[in-house]
């Protein structure tokens, strides 16, 4: 349902997002992970048509069959809200401090649909319910400063799908709150996607996070796909030297009950970091902070397919055995 | 909420005192001898001593500040020495029309201020966003009287659509009495309202900035909508202080104004009273207008605390 | 991976090519060119240069007038008087008493000049020495003085200006200490919030480590970064001492005749508003374009020495 085909972001003469190809089916959950300055948000953004004045677009997002690139801010609005859905990453700033709670969530329903006070008002507690918050009546009047981080958050989930959107885009969601209730937040999208067959593109930097949540990932790097497919495979057999990096990095998998296990455990890092945006080198943009670089590694690389969609694009790929 | 009412209740009071020692010590230890400013350097020194006993001014300065407020409560300030008018009927009198052209001041400042200064931050980087600037900048620098002088120029002296001057109260003839305000209060506002569309506008472009802008225009409004519905109510509700700022001009204008539009009020009585060196009535004038600006100022405070729902609910945060 | 040709394709022709990733990376190495001075001060903000043409314009009127007027100061001829201005000899006119129109506003200009820089040297000096004080009292003493300031700045300087007035007559030293009364408090208030901001900072810290005492910080560390600020203030404070200067002499408690002073002369036109309407028009320009000038070239200085104030300040 949605289709990126030679997405290209500039922003001031520096091209600093450039996509092959990504694709998210209906009703599943993609990842899109990356370190920060990787270009994940900036990806998200470019699908949201929430870039800045400046940032030039060109290529192609297709979603359900229209054409999102060049797309007119008031087209767009129709769009936002009622098929797609956003949650971002620091509820506390994301909800206006001035506007009852209430008037928060009924926002897009009030925007994309035509439903009078109050079954707008039954539809709000409904969803509130949903995303497991006690006592929806008394909400609807407070303020988010009378909020905890993680009833905010759920504000913010209720806020995306009070308008029934086909496919929500969560940028970061948990990374601002309580490691004690970043899991709770996850599960909760997980079985509202589920519930809702409401397809999810979920950015992070964690990927153990990624795993927790989604079907398929996409790495990120530089600005481009490094590496795509299922999450299993993915992880089990990393190709991209960046994606073993990553993974190399990460404290632990967490997959279900075992999530706070992996807390404190020893990190091993990438040497290095993400360079700016211009200083990029030519060829693989790893190739600097790459421990296997080999002479092919300056040139531009191509996509290899692995086995069942598997992609990456590394010239010295990590090889079984 | 009660914190906060507390603190401004202290600020009231502490603001009044320290302005009344201020113009106290200005009017009695600054310069000459009252008696010598109201007799005249002439004057014998009978007649001097007898003034100063009349005045109190022989007893101890504690006690003549002392005395002084007491007046001012309970409505004795004494008479005016050239004039022979009871200082405090007079300002009770004269209080009225001040506080119409004030108010309306106001009234007319903040929801102008508020649509200018909200275009002109849609419009940042468009030539019309900038050109609001640019003419706020110079309705700054416009001095009220100038306005003032203009107006008169344009539309009593030569379209004679409406009074040069002059004052009918609201109670005795309602349309009569704003027609001749409307000038006054034009000439008063453009000073403030060029104030507060700077401000605003500012504010805008800062609120605009926010992440909850961001996530209205994920729920589906488009830019201009989000500025509108979520940015404006954000950016409004600190104007409410900067107004509050703006009051000791919006006085120091209205004086201006009543002596150009020939208005009687507090401000046209305050610069007689200056020009004829009656220093006790200024003295006592000052106070009031003090007084005043700063019980706006504390109803503002309080009014702030009840827009603001962060510090309705919760203590406030040291600003 | 084949490119997706459709209507984007057209969009993406018309986008300029980017950088060649090998020439930026290249290009950390290699020295900074030097820009060429034309090129920067073209990106100097343009309230800069009107506020600083208009000021200048100020000055130099200003000391011409103390070499040259077009007439004589102060030289009546009621034959002459209330010409239209163009009539011969006098391009803007005459007052009522027959005075040339741009002689007085020459002569208006000096007058304003003096008080206004009087006024904002010795209440920016008091200011700041009191908002640095301030700034480094112990913490009680900080939050009464600054309820104090406060208490100072949302009183009208109109009415200290006319208490005065009242007590020590009319006349350019009650007007300069007016004004000066007036803005004491703008000045400290301004200086104490980033005064106390630089003395968190780390390095005075350091200074204190090393036996530096309290004064001399304040003197040698905070001052010089507040620099930019205060020139920006002085701006400000100039173009409002301009204005009230011309309110209070327009009021007739400023300065008093022979002198001349635009706020006095714009007071003169109002009776002669119906028999020469014209007359109101120089002073009050002048008033505004000078006030105008220093507003606009503290808002360009303020750009140029601290943006990030520049896009939250208010002054």
């Amino acid at each position: 349902m949605l289709e990126l085909r030679d997405l290209r972001v500039q922003i001031g003469g520096h091209e600093i997002i450039h996509i092959d190809e990504l694709d998210l089916e209906p009703g599943t959950r993609l990842g899109l992970v990356g370190e920060s300055g990787s270009g994940k948000t900036m990806t998200a953004k470019a699908i949201a048509g929430l870039l800045p004045d400046e940032a030039k677009v060109s290529g192609s997002v297709r979603f359900e069959g229209r054409e999102l690139v060049a797309m007119g801010d008031s087209e767009f609005s129709e769009i936002r809200g009622k098929q797609i859905g956003f949650v971002f990453q620091d509820p506390a700033r994301s909800l206006n401090p001035m506007m009852r709670i209430g008037r928060q969530v009924s926002e897009a329903i009030r925007l994309h649909a035509r439903l009078n006070r109050r079954a707008c008002t039954t539809k709000v507690i409904e969803l509130l319910e949903q995303v497991q918050l006690p006592d929806p009546e008394s909400l609807l009047r407070r303020y988010p400063h009378q909020l905890s981080g993680g009833q905010q958050q759920r504000v913010m989930i209720a806020a995306a799908i009070a308008a029934d959107p086909e496919l929500l885009i969560a940028d970061e969601p948990t990374t601002a709150l309580d490691v004690t209730v970043q899991e709770e937040i996850l599960r909760l999208l997980i079985s509202l996607s589920e519930q809702r067959k409401m397809s999810v593109l979920f950015v992070s930097h964690d990927l153990g996070v990624i795993r927790f949540v989604c079907d398929r990932v996409a790495v990120i790097y530089g600005g481009s796909v490094i590496e795509a497919g299922r999450i299993e495979d993915v992880v089990a057999n990393p190709m991209h030297r960046y994606t073993a990096a990553l993974l190399a990095a990460n404290p632990g998998m967490p997959r279900d009950d075992n999530f706070s296990a992996f807390i404190g455990q020893r990190l091993q890092t990438i040497e290095g970091t993400v360079p700016a945006v211009g200083n990029f080198p030519s060829g693989c943009r790893f190739r600097n902070r790459c421990e296997h670089a080999i002479d092919a590694c300056t040139a531009t690389p191509k996509p290899a397919i692995v086995e069942n969609d598997h992609r990456h694009s590394c010239w010295n790929p990590v090889v079984e055995g | 909420m009660i914190r906060h009412t507390l603190r401004s209740i202290v600020t009231l009071v502490f603001a009044a005192l320290v302005g009344s020692i201020a113009v106290f010590v200005l009017v009695n230890l600054l310069g000459g001898d009252i008696v010598t400013v109201l007799l005249g350097r002439e004057a014998a020194p009978v007649d001097v001593q007898f003034m100063r006993e009349e005045l109190g001014l022989d007893r101890p300065l504690v006690v003549q500040y002392l005395d002084w407020l007491w007046g001012v409560m309970t409505g004795d300030l004494g008479t005016s020495y050239g004039m022979g008018y009871d200082i405090f009927d007079e300002i009770m009198r004269r209080i009225a029309p001040t506080l119409m052209l004030t108010i309306g001041g106001l009234l007319v400042s903040i929801p102008v201020s508020l649509v200018l200064g909200t275009y002109s931050a849609i419009n940042a980087k468009k030539v019309r966003g900038g050109l609001v600037d640019v003419f706020a900048q110079v309705g700054i620098a416009i001095p009220a009287f100038w306005a003032g002088l203009l107006l008169v120029l344009l539309f009593a002296v030569r379209l004679r659509w409406l009074p040069t001057g002059g004052y009918i109260p609201l109670t005795e003839d309602p349309v009569a009495s704003i027609r001749s305000m409307v000038l006054p209060v034009l000439a008063l506002s453009l000073g403030v309202t060029s104030v507060f569309t700077r401000y605003v506008r500012t504010a805008m472009i800062d609120v605009m900035n926010e992440d909850f802008i961001r996530s209205a225009m994920a729920r589906g409004r488009t830019r201009r909508s989000a500025a509108l519905v979520h940015g404006v109510r954000n950016a409004s509700i600190p104007l409410v202080t900067v107004a509050a700022l703006q009051f000791g001009q919006l006085i120091a204008g209205a004086v201006v104004v009543e002596n150009v539009f020939v208005i009687p009020g507090i401000g046209r009585l305050i610069v007689t009273a200056t020009l004829g060196r009656e220093v006790v009535v200024v003295q006592s004038l000052a106070l009031v207008i003090m007084l005043v600006i700063l019980i706006l100022n504390f109803l503002v405070d309080i009014a702030y605390g009840l827009l603001d729902p962060r510090i309705r609910d919760k203590e406030s945060v040291d600003a | 991976m084949a490119s997706w040709t459709h209507e984007s394709a057209t969009k993406r022709a018309s986008m300029p090519e980017p950088q060649p990733m090998e020439a930026t990376a290249l290009n950390q190495f290699a020295p900074a060119r030097p820009e060429a001075l034309w090129r920067r001060l073209g990106r100097l903000p343009i309230t800069l240069y009107l506020g600083g043409t208009l000021v200048s314009l100020f000055v130099l009127v200003t000391l011409v007038s103390f070499v040259w007027t077009p007439h004589p100061p102060n030289q009546m001829n009621l034959s002459t008087r209330l010409a239209s201005p163009g009539t011969s000899g006098f391009l803007l006119g005459t007052d009522r008493a027959g005075r040339d129109v741009v002689t007085e506003l020459m002569l208006g200009a000096r007058n304003s000049l003096y008080v206004s820089v009087v006024s904002t040297i010795v209440a920016m000096v008091l200011g700041t020495a009191i908002g640095l004080a301030i700034a480094g009292s112990p913490r009680v003493i900080q939050g009464v003085s600054t309820r104090l300031v406060d208490a100072g700045l949302a009183l009208p300087g109109i009415l200290t200006a006319l208490v005065l007035a009242a007590k020590l007559g009319a006349g350019n030293t009650t007007a300069t200490l007016a004004i000066i009364t007036w803005q004491v408090p703008v000045a400290a208030r301004v200086t104490i919030g980033p005064a106390r901001q630089i003395l968190a900072l780390d390095f005075v810290e350091a200074a204190y480590g090393y036996g530096r005492r309290k004064p001399y910080v304040l003197r040698r560390h905070v001052l010089p970064n507040i620099g930019p600020l205060l020139i920006v203030l002085g701006s400000v404070m100039f173009a409002a001492a301009i204005l009230i200067e011309a309110a209070l002499a327009f009021l007739g408690v400023g300065v008093q005749p022979p002198t001349s002073s635009w706020g006095r002369f714009l007071n003169e036109t109002q009776s002669l508003l119906e028999a020469a309407p014209f007359l109101m028009f120089f002073p009050g320009l002048a008033i505004v374009l000078t006030a105008l000038g220093f507003n606009l070239l503290g808002d360009g200085l303020r750009t140029v020495l601290d943006p990030q104030q520049a896009r939250s300040g208010l002054s």
